[in-house]
């Protein structure tokens, strides 16, 4: 028999928790707890898949602590007094399960919507027609309609605008914004009221009752505590859904996202005012409901990380990501865009461009 | 990366003796880029044989002879180095054998060759990173001990991980 070349057996632990924790793919670490037992130790001792999904993601430093729930269960099947490092082990073994799962989930997936809803903007010019939520993709049957949200006019062109939405989980990845500004064709010159650059912040309200009511044509800012703040990125003056695509992707607690518009670019001629409108905001990543949910514990953004299970401790795995929407949804939206300028050349659009009757000859256009 | 102590002395030449006697004659700026050995020379200054208990002279051996190379590459022209070093340091890890590899590894770290150390785990690491568990148990002559269905229990429940 040969003998044992282990590392864990010939090395220091500090040297083979720096090989270890270099492996980036989730499934080869949890592959090691199959080796033996003391590699087995060694990885759920160690938290290696706490620790990579740290690097992964630097937000769950926030974590106060890691709990499953079980679906339909009576909260009475802890504590049963146990010695404390038998407990002391047991909760480092469910760390390694809930950790693993969500480093799994959070590395494999087809990206997916993740908005919501809209909740407010900052400032709309003529509510409810150019109210924020225009800019949400619906997927139920499109109208000819031509919505966008528009902000007040400005005479500076520095003052900003944000726009809040609920994202569809309270905890999400996300990997990528886009945002489509928004061309006046019934104007004059066809100007694109785009902003300069945008940035986002992803956060938590101070308080769930608080966004009872909120008006979606006024700012409600205030209400949240934003626990990330991203670049900026520069926009283009370009009437095309405009990609932002996240350097790494972003980990998102709390289900809120709020996109801040920097400077205007656009003065609209008859009153001399810059405004900002946007057609559509898109939000991709992957929803981690209903397998995994965050508890916010305080304003420091504190919170305990939950892995939903179901009644035999199993798992819920997330639903197999369904690979229709994105692209179909483009084409329908080009495909309508078209059809609005068809129209407006022939003439029948009218002026109210916005208001357009949709009755007829969409058929072939619903899903 | 450079010690403010070799500007002066730059073709100095150092002694170092290994654990088993064997002594290795070898320039300061060579020497120097393990960082034991630079806190020596800076701290003892005129010394010129230093004993190191806990390395033999093969893995000191090897050591050094990398540290050679990449002292050598970094004196060439700037451009295309790190190419060279890269394809030079996996000539150098290539068939290195576990035992080889570990006491190698021992030996870069008591001296604390940063960027050996680094590479020899990464090595390491290769040799687990998308490997089947049989396949890294046959790599490190590791047998299991698990209890009868404890496996087929951690591999049912992560079944993922393992297809």
């Amino acid at each position: 028999m040969d003998a044992s070349m282990d590392l864990l057996v010939w090395l220091e632990p500090d040297m083979s928790l720096k090989i270890l924790t270099s492996l980036e793919d989730p499934a080869d670490i949890v592959r090691l707890v199959a080796v033996s037992r003391s590699w087995r130790h060694f990885v759920v001792a160690n938290g290696l898949c706490k620790q990579l999904c740290l690097k992964m993601f630097p937000e769950l430093s926030r974590v106060a602590h890691v709990i499953e729930v079980k679906q339909h269960a009576t909260e009475e099947d802890v504590e049963l007094g146990f010695s404390s490092n038998w407990m002391e082990w047991e909760s480092m073994v469910r760390d390694h399960r809930v950790y693993a799962f969500l480093a799994r989930c959070c590395t494999s997936f087809v990206a997916e919507n993740c908005i919501g809803e809209a909740i407010s903007a900052s400032s709309t010019d003529n509510y409810p027609r150019e109210s924020i939520s225009n800019t949400l993709e619906s997927t139920e049957r499109f109208s000819r309609r031509i919505s966008y949200w528009s902000s007040k006019g400005q005479h500076n062109c520095e003052v900003p605008e944000t726009l809040i939405y609920k994202l569809a989980s309270d905890f999400c990845v996300i990997t990528e914004i886009s945002i489509q500004p928004f061309q006046a064709y019934f104007q004059e010159g066809l100007p694109i009221y785009s902003a300069r650059g945008m940035r986002f912040r992803i956060g938590h309200p101070k308080s769930p009752l608080d966004l009872e009511n909120v008006p979606m044509e006024e700012p409600c800012d205030d209400k949240f505590i934003w626990t990330y703040t991203s670049q900026v990125f520069q926009m283009a003056q370009l009437n095309r859904l405009q990609k932002f695509e996240l350097p790494k992707p972003v980990l998102c607690i709390g289900g809120y996202l709020q996109i801040e518009l920097l400077g205007r670019v656009q003065r609209q001629e008859i009153d001399g005012l810059f405004y900002i409108c946007v057609s559509r905001v898109q939000v991709l990543g992957r929803l981690l409901a209903p397998a995994l949910g965050v508890d916010i514990l305080d304003s420091s953004g504190k919170f305990i990380l939950k892995q939903f299970l179901q009644a035999d401790n199993s798992p819920i795995n997330l639903p197999e990501n369904k690979p229709n929407s994105i692209n179909d949804i483009d084409l329908e939206r080009r495909v309508r865009t078209l059809q609005q300028i068809v129209d407006m050349f022939r003439g029948n659009g009218g002026v109210n461009a916005w208001d357009v009757d949709d009755a007829d000859s969409d058929e072939e256009l619903v899903f | 990366m450079s010690s403010s102590s070799t500007t002066t002395t730059t073709t100095r030449l150092l002694m170092l003796k290994a654990s088993d006697g064997v002594t290795f004659e070898v320039e300061e700026a060579v020497a120097t880029k393990l960082g034991a050995i630079n806190n020596m020379v800076e701290e003892e200054g005129s010394e010129d044989l230093i004993c190191l208990p806990n390395v033999n002279g093969k893995f000191l051996g090897m050591v050094l002879e990398w540290c050679k190379k990449h002292a050598n590459n970094n004196t060439n022209s700037d451009k295309g180095n790190d190419e060279v070093n890269k394809w030079w340091d996996k000539e150098f890890v290539m068939d290195l054998d576990q035992n080889t590899l570990y006491h190698l590894l021992m030996a870069a770290d008591y001296l604390s060759g940063t960027e050996l150390v680094d590479l020899l785990t990464e090595k390491v690491a290769s040799m687990i990173r998308g490997k089947k568990v049989e396949e890294i148990r046959e790599t490190f002559k590791i047998k299991s001990d698990f209890l009868p269905g404890q496996e087929e229990e951690i591999r049912k429940k992560n079944s993922w991980a393992f297809e």
